[in-house]
């Protein structure tokens, strides 16, 4: 893979990956750059780049939340209450960045990842269930629900099309 | 916003909520992208020297062993000694030349009117023809040599008698007689 082509994969998706890997681990961003290092060490790219990167991220993410798991615990509490989830949306009538990030915090973490992977990584239902195992109804199922639950956690009321 | 989070992206389904998170933008990341990618181009680099390296060890071992097997062969080589062939060179007498049988020599065969016929006689035997005859037609026909045809195998005429059932003395043949002696020529009276 050429350097064009990783500065690309870096600029388009490493906050979302970022940002999947703070489901499990305090240092996001280390597991986030040795993904991307991995990608490089690479004879072949591999095919569909993007699953293979939210793939290398989770296990790197879980590896290192096992590598610290007492300490981890009290950094992943920390590190899920940080408010610095999302960018403050400048929209009036859209969601409030800190609440959705609190909102999330709470749900299952079988279920964020699947949310995160879907809604920020663009990832389709098949590719989340070959990267986290299962099979794609399962993984829309607990999209479905995750969603259900912060609709009862924001309050929020589904919006009406005009 | 990538297009992988628009929240038009049908990815998000007609879900509001859905798409109202989708509007939100994760937060920037501490990572210092230069680094990495230099880090990258490092990775990649220490991935082509490492294979050329293994490239390169394969190699030198295969020389090595090679040379090792060329030398060896050099050595067993060196050490055989030289076989030395003897070989002895023995007089042996000539074979014995067969004399070739001796034939009479063919007459020229005489034609009348056409004279002498046949196959071409050699100068040697022509000669000595052309000398008896010139000796016959000086001194007579008493100096025509003997022709003496190859003797053959030798017949017992009384066993050849007793064998057929004949009675003594029919196989009277001149030639198994003997020869009387042939006159002396009369001097010419002058």
């Amino acid at each position: 893979m050429g350097p064009d082509q990783l500065a690309e994969l870096v600029n388009r998706h490493a906050a979302a990956l970022v940002l999947y890997a703070r489901q499990w681990c305090a240092t996001p961003e280390d597991v986030v750059q040795n993904a991307f290092l991995k990608l490089a060490r690479q004879k072949v790219p591999p095919d569909n780049t993007l699953p293979w990167l939210y793939k290398v991220v989770r296990n790197g993410a879980i590896d290192a939340a096992r590598a610290a798991h007492r300490r981890q615990k009290y950094e992943a509490r920390a590190a899920s209450a940080a408010p610095t989830w999302f960018v403050p949306s400048d929209d009036p009538t859209g969601l409030d960045a800190h609440a959705a990030a609190e909102a999330l915090v709470e749900l299952p973490v079988e279920i964020r990842e699947i949310m995160v992977a879907h809604l920020w990584g663009g990832l389709t239902f098949e590719q989340i269930a070959d990267t986290v195992g299962g099979s794609a109804s399962t993984a829309y199922r607990r999209y479905a629900a995750g969603l259900d639950l912060l609709r009862d956690r924001l309050g929020a009321r589904p919006l009406r099309r005009h | 916003m990538t297009n992988d989070q628009n929240p038009d992206n049908p990815l998000c389904g007609a879900d509001p909520l859905a798409r109202a998170l989708a509007k939100l933008r994760p937060a920037p990341t501490g990572m210092d992208t230069n680094r990495l990618l230099f880090e990258a181009g490092q990775v990649a680099r220490d991935r082509d020297v490492t294979f050329w390296r293994r490239v390169s060890l394969a190699q030198f071992a295969l020389m090595a062993t090679v040379g090792c097997v060329a030398a060896v062969l050099l050595v067993k080589l060196a050490s055989t000694p030289p076989q030395i062939q003897v070989v002895h060179f023995t007089v042996q007498p000539p074979p014995e030349e067969i004399p070739p049988p001796r034939t009479a020599p063919e007459p020229p065969v005489y034609a009348p009117g056409n004279g002498f016929v046949g196959k071409a006689p050699d100068p040697d035997t022509l000669a000595e023809y052309l000398r008896v005859r010139h000796e016959v037609l000086t001194a007579g026909l008493g100096l025509l040599p003997d022709y003496k045809p190859r003797p053959a195998d030798p017949v017992n005429p009384d066993e050849l008698e007793r064998s057929l059932n004949l009675p003594p003395g029919v196989l009277a043949i001149p030639q198994w007689q003997t020869r009387k002696p042939r006159p002396e020529p009369e001097p010419d009276s002058p």
